[in-house]
């Protein structure tokens, strides 16, 4: 019997949370049966949960406006943005309304509000439903930021974002809905997975019989794939040994597991599928250098895509979105590995 | 027993241009029945919808993949066998076994630095296998190819080897050693050689004409016949006592003539087959042994043509002969002659000569050769 697949585990967990949460509500965009979501996340929870799972007008920002006044009204609520580019239209909302609420009416409010979007390219959809603009939405204070992998448990991470009290916005990389779900044991053929730091955990994945990597890459869960790719690469070639650690709470990340689970590797690479500039990586590798400044043998350094729109066609596409090519390219020039 | 016009495979077809695997997410013919062309026979779910494929012909449905597994675009998940133009289906009473899962056949990842290991020392893709580890690195071919040669009896080095090594280390580990070599005509000194023998009857040869002719350097080159005493002061020898390597059976031995320039050339000879004799007998003592002020290393056995020998500790400089060849060369009138030719190369502390004073000590041994009769004279 083969794994659930991430949309499986992600509808599976948001089935656990309307059944756990009886005056929680799941709004969205074609999000009732039969349709079930533009990546079918939410099949059959409308035909389970009659009146509870709702489709909405399109408009983000309604959406996400709506789902926090619920809030405050002792209910809690699912949102489902359908591509992360249309997150933006939510920003004002995100930012200015849900993410202040719990500390600006003089006594504290819980905000039980996840809002839940598809990022990333991979699938020849053009530059404005292939972004992943997770770098936007991080560093709002009161705003957490999650992205999924394929690593974590979909419910457990809601559970935990609801228990925060805060606006919660979970990025879930589109290439990965169709990919297996692992939790522990064999990655591949060289990678073994074991979850370090309090929960959710960080995963990390490390080359058999490794005991001191030669470098440590901390990435998202959208670019996991690439990046193991990349690492299996290196050591094949090389011999040179990743661990790979994949947080799916992002922002803010948990610094000192990070460091932690670093300490020993005197080099450390961040990997995320966003633009290059600004981005979520920049930002871990600033606060890394910080932590870690002294035992580096080179600056911690932040991979991306390049700064560029995001063509439709494959090929195009594939030159500007960060490859596993991309990635092992730069980690064995940072390391004139050859 | 495979007849392709009797059967017809289900292939999975491109559903959409971003997935290149879909879930099989069930059958809507069971495995072993009868179906008509155009009958819905299993649904395909891409990432973006669920279709159905129908079936391609008229026959009986053989399963190739369970429901729920991944298919990819190509695989074949099905085979129909024809039941059209009188074919007869083949009575089915129950669902055929699905293919047994692949056992999970743990073939090792091997990294190119391994694999060439493995590649130049001949090591197996199974021997590599037996190892039974996930990954396999360069270093667990290494310890394969360690293990093997562990295998062989161990053969103990004889004290003199021991010895000898221990020399040889010193020397590499602590001198910094340059390198210079002259070629030196011989056809004269040979010729002398023999006359001289016959009137000294003794047996007076190039070695014995070389210790000479080192011997008288001594005042010209004093740095070559030293001792480092730290990094800045040189012990020059009083006399020159040339220590010249001799190979015996077992093992290598430099014993030391004392003062050679005081010794003609036939009491020389002499020396030198009473030093021989007594490294052959392996009764050499350690007065016969001590303080050599420079060395001549004799690499003139089995038509060796050049050699670089090691200073040894406690010297600065050591002078390699090698044995004499036959070669053509062309005179002063453009006449080609045969002529006999050793080559005499010098190894020395770097610490204490340079380039250029090398190549003049090596200038001024080829001209005493060059000049036998002078060479054989008594010292004065």
């Amino acid at each position: 019997m083969s794994e659930e697949r991430v949309v499986e585990n992600v509808n599976r967990g948001l089935g656990d949370l309307l059944e756990a949460h009886p005056r929680l509500v799941l709004l969205g965009e074609d999000v009732e049966d039969p349709y079930g979501g533009a990546f079918r996340a939410t099949r059959g929870l409308s035909d389970r949960f009659p009146g509870r799972v709702r489709n909405t007008p399109i408009s983000e920002s309604a959406i996400v406006g709506l789902a926090t006044g619920l809030a405050l009204a002792g209910r809690e609520a699912v949102v489902e943005i359908m591509f992360a580019d249309f997150a933006w239209l939510a920003f004002d909302m995100l930012a200015n309304m849900a993410a202040k609420t719990p500390t600006m009416y003089g006594s504290p409010r819980a905000v039980p509000v996840i809002v839940r979007t598809a990022s990333g390219a991979g699938r020849g959809y053009g530059a404005t439903h292939s972004q992943s603009p997770l770098k936007h939405f991080v560093g709002v204070p009161g705003l957490d930021v999650f992205e999924m992998t394929p690593f974590h448990d979909a419910g457990a991470l809601f559970e935990s974002m609801l228990t925060l009290g805060r606006p919660c916005l979970m990025f879930e990389d589109k290439t990965l809905y169709t990919r297996r779900v692992t939790r522990s044991g064999r990655v591949g053929s060289v990678f073994t997975l074991a979850p370090v730091g309090p929960a959710p955990g960080i995963a990390r994945l490390r080359i058999d019989g490794v005991t001191t990597p030669d470098a440590v890459v901390v990435c998202t869960g959208g670019t996991v794939e690439r990046v193991l790719e990349a690492a299996r690469t290196l050591l094949l070639e090389y011999e040179f040994c990743c661990d790979v650690l994949v947080p799916a709470h992002l922002y803010p990340l948990d610094l000192e597991t990070v460091a932690e689970a670093a300490a020993g590797a005197s080099r450390i690479f961040v990997v995320e599928e966003g633009t290059a500039g600004g981005s979520w990586a920049a930002d871990v590798a600033y606060e890394l250098t910080s932590r870690l400044w002294g035992s580096l043998r080179g600056p911690v350094e932040a991979i991306c895509s390049a700064a560029k729109v995001i063509p439709a066609a494959p090929h195009l596409e594939r030159e500007v979105v960060l490859q596993s090519q991309d990635i092992a390219a730069r980690i064995s020039a940072a390391e004139s590995l050859s | 027993m495979t007849d392709t016009r009797a059967e017809f495979e289900v292939v999975v077809p491109r559903l959409n241009s971003v997935d290149d695997n879909y879930i099989l997410t069930s059958w809507l013919i069971g495995d072993g029945t009868v179906v008509t062309s155009g009958m819905p026979l299993v649904t395909i779910e891409s990432s973006k919808a669920a279709s159905e494929l129908d079936a391609p012909v008229d026959g009986v449905v053989r399963h190739r993949v369970a429901e729920g597994s991944e298919c990819a675009i190509g695989e074949v998940i099905a085979i129909v066998e024809r039941t059209g133009s009188g074919a007869r289906p083949e009575p089915v009473v129950a669902a055929a076994d699905p293919p047994a899962a692949r056992a999970g056949s743990a073939e090792p990842v091997i990294t190119a630095p391994a694999r060439r290991l493995a590649a130049t020392h001949n090591i197996s893709h199974d021997r590599l296998r037996e190892l039974d580890l996930p990954v396999i690195r360069e270093t667990d071919v290494a310890a394969l190819i360690g293990a093997a040669e562990n295998r062989a009896p161990l053969t103990r080095l004889s004290p003199n080897q021991i010895a000898v090594g221990a020399a040889v280390a010193k020397s590499h580990r602590e001198i910094p050693t340059a390198y210079a070599a002259v070629a030196v005509r011989v056809d004269a000194a040979q010729a002398a050689a023999v006359q001289h023998s016959r009137a000294v009857k003794a047996l007076v040869g190039i070695t014995e004409l070389t210790v000479r002719a080192i011997a008288r350097q001594k005042a010209a080159f004093p740095h070559f016949f030293a001792s480092l005493a730290d990094a800045s002061s040189l012990r020059i020898s009083e006399t020159a006592d040339i220590g010249v390597t001799m190979d015996v059976e077992h093992g290598l031995f430099v014993p030391v003539v004392r003062n050679a320039a005081a010794l003609a050339p036939a009491e020389l000879a002499r020396e030198l087959m009473r030093l021989r004799r007594k490294a052959a007998e392996g009764t050499l003592t350690a007065a016969d042994l001590e303080q050599p002020s420079i060395v001549l290393a004799l690499n003139n056995a089995h038509g060796v043509t050049s050699a670089v020998p090691i200073v040894f500790p406690g010297t600065t400089a050591c002078v390699s002969l090698s044995a004499a060849r036959r070669r053509v060369e062309l005179d002063e009138n453009g006449t080609v002659i045969a002529i006999s030719e050793v080559e005499i190369s010098v190894s020395y502390d770097h610490r204490v000569v340079n380039g250029l004073e090398a190549g003049a000590f090596l200038a001024s041994i080829r001209g005493a050769l060059d000049d036998p009769q002078t060479l054989l004279r008594a010292e004065a």
